[in-house]
């Protein structure tokens, strides 16, 4: 397949077009499930709140399961990060680098136009790159991004202490003095692990609305790879240009 | 000029036999955490070597480090690093006082110039001028400044002169700083802990006039050997964590039989210290196996993160709120505001159909 091509199926009354490729795809679901069994084991490490019934410490390694869950999930979620973020630059047409120009102007217009535009409730189809992502969720994926990467880092400094001058200790090992002792580096990993819930919130309740109510296909797309768009639908160029003239 | 004795010439003349003597160096080399090929270096060092002089200087401080120096109770250790450090000058023990003591100090600094070790308990004022905390007529700020000036190394000794303790805690009403703030041009090695373990401060003691170089020192200055590991990874009530067996409260079931105290505010798991391993009093106990969660006394800003008997992560920012109420509060306002977008979106949407469907209507 080409990286550069545009699929699109026209069915009776739909245009469907190939936006996710495998790769986005599995990575995709992958996280779902790093992240889910990372913030369930999370919580219970912060807060245990299941005790095993035993009178003896043997047998029984509930914590000690969860804190190897965790880091399992963890190693699984940096690997499949780092290969999202080679993706990020190498993917299909619509890989996010084609449209992360921070340094142009544009990138910050289509941003703030698309911000009022979904806050007037209109949530416009514009140009055809935005059936991957426009650049107001792009920005917000690549702050994801690194909240994630600050997790990763704040979490293996923590973990690699269990062997002192080890792998981990030695790659990770400077995090911990950089934020004043372990214990802020605890509360950093909290906070930021609330920041991404925050972010499943909105991401998971407006993927369903946009499949359900807009039928642009954005929680299918994850599955099937393709996008929808009503039939005719015609690309607009820089939307924003145009209003103001 | 009298040459100055060497640490062995010093324990023979007080009655230790030479098989005390090697036992010590043995016991030395692995508090120090050495290989057992190093215990002939550190016999020959202290065989042959002066005995270097070291000042203990008292600022901002409860002395609580003294107490625990001078309450180390092995035998071995409690004499003869006594006679060994040649401890010049230590207030809270020397006989002299007054004038006489305080010309010791300057003179001997001035005869051992470049040689000395100094030894710090307690934090430095700052604040107008450092008027605060005075030694002999001269504010703690002078002092330190004018000692270090000859000191080959300072080891700061203590939660108040290795990162602040109750002297800096919130709002830190005199300014004191930590002697790695104020002094930058010597090498300074950090012991915390409120107080540090005896052995500890003895051993990065011995290791500095054993070797005559600092120990290997981690990014917050403290000798790795002590301060490398959590007091968790080496607690014996591990296994209790690991099986997820938590006391819940101080009187419960389980803090009868012993399990992890980690749910009562323990902060083993992010404490480096060496308490579990060495602990204290002749390797007695120590707070978790007396039942009493860590307080995490030789972390950075310890006496600031109120109250103790909490995870760090749990303790509410300044003024403010905890980490997990913070996160909730943006979770839920998240889950709000986007609840509401859509509600609106949904609402609009259907209107406009509405709409639509009277306007088709109209027409036909």
């Amino acid at each position: 397949m080409q990286a550069n091509q545009i699929y699109r199926v026209e069915s009776e009354c739909v245009t469907r077009y190939y936006v996710w490729d495998s790769v986005v795809r599995v990575s995709h679901w992958i996280n779902v499930i790093a992240v889910g069994v990372l913030i369930f084991t999370g919580f219970y490490i912060s807060t245990p709140f299941y005790r095993p019934t035993a009178d003896e410490p043997f047998g029984a390694t509930v914590m000690a399961t969860m804190k190897n869950l965790h880091f399992l999930f963890a190693v699984i979620f940096t690997l499949n990060g780092l290969f999202r973020a080679y993706w990020f630059f190498a993917g299909n047409t619509y890989r996010q680098w084609f449209r992360f120009h921070i340094w142009k102007a544009d990138f910050w217009k289509e941003a703030w136009w698309k911000l009022k535009d979904y806050i007037t409730l209109r949530y416009t189809d514009y140009e055809l790159h935005t059936l991957g992502h426009n650049t107001l969720a792009t920005l917000t994926y690549v702050i994801v991004f690194l909240a994630a990467s600050v997790q990763g880092l704040t979490g293996f400094a923590m973990a690699g202490k269990i062997n002192p001058g080890g792998f981990f200790d030695t790659l990770f090992g400077w995090v911990i003095p950089l934020f004043g002792g372990e214990a802020n580096v605890r509360m950093i990993h909290k906070m930021i692990m609330w920041g991404i819930i925050g972010f499943m919130i909105h991401h998971i309740s407006f993927v369903i609305y946009l499949e359900v109510f807009r039928e642009k296909g954005m929680l299918s797309s994850m599955i099937t790879g393709l996008k929808t768009r009503p039939l005719g639908w015609e690309p607009v160029e820089k939307p924003w240009e145009k209003k103001e003239k | 000029m009298q040459v100055q004795e060497t640490f062995y010439e010093e324990v023979r003349r007080k009655g230790i036999s030479r098989r005390d003597f090697l036992r010590f160096c043995l016991l030395t080399t692995a508090y120090l955490g050495l290989e057992s090929t190093m215990f002939s270096k550190v016999v020959r060092a202290l065989e042959s070597k002066p005995r270097p002089p070291i000042y203990w200087l008292n600022f901002a401080a409860c002395t609580c480090c003294t107490e625990s120096l001078i309450r180390s109770s092995h035998p071995l250790i409690s004499d003869v690093i006594l006679s060994m450090i040649s401890l010049d000058y230590m207030e809270t023990i020397q006989v002299a006082a007054g004038h006489q003591a305080e010309e010791i100090v300057w003179e001997g600094m001035k005869k051992n110039f470049g040689n000395y070790i100094l030894a710090v308990e307690g934090s430095v004022p700052t604040k107008d001028n450092g008027v605060y905390c005075t030694v002999g007529g001269m504010t703690a700020l002078e002092y330190i400044k004018k000692a270090s000036r000859g000191a080959k190394a300072i080891i700061s000794v203590g939660s108040c002169s290795s990162f602040g303790c109750v002297t800096t805690a919130h709002p830190n009403p005199t300014g004191c700083k930590p002697i790695y703030k104020i002094i930058t041009d010597k090498p300074v090695v950090n012991i915390p802990g409120c107080p540090p373990i005896a052995e500890v401060i003895v051993g990065t003691i011995v290791h500095l006039i054993t070797f005559d170089t600092l120990p290997e020192l981690d990014a917050l200055k403290r000798p790795k050997v002590f301060y490398g590991q959590r007091i968790h990874d080496k607690c014996y009530r591990r296994a209790f964590f690991d099986a997820g067996m938590f006391v819940e409260k101080f009187d419960d079931e389980g803090a009868r039989k012993g399990w992890c105290l980690y749910k009562v505010g323990c902060r083993g798991p992010v404490t480096y210290n060496a308490c579990s391993v060495v602990k204290w009093n002749e390797g007695t106990s120590f707070p978790i196996q007396s039942g009493h969660p860590c307080l995490g006394c030789s972390e950075p800003d310890y006496w600031d993160n109120r109250p103790l008997y909490q995870h760090v992560a749990d303790v509410p920012l300044p003024g403010f709120a905890t980490a997990d109420e913070i996160g909730k509060g943006f979770a839920i306002g998240v889950a709000v505001a986007t609840g509401a977008h859509l509600v609106a979106s949904i609402v609009k949407k259907a209107t406009q159909k509405v709409k639509e469907e009277k306007k088709e209507q109209k027409e036909e």
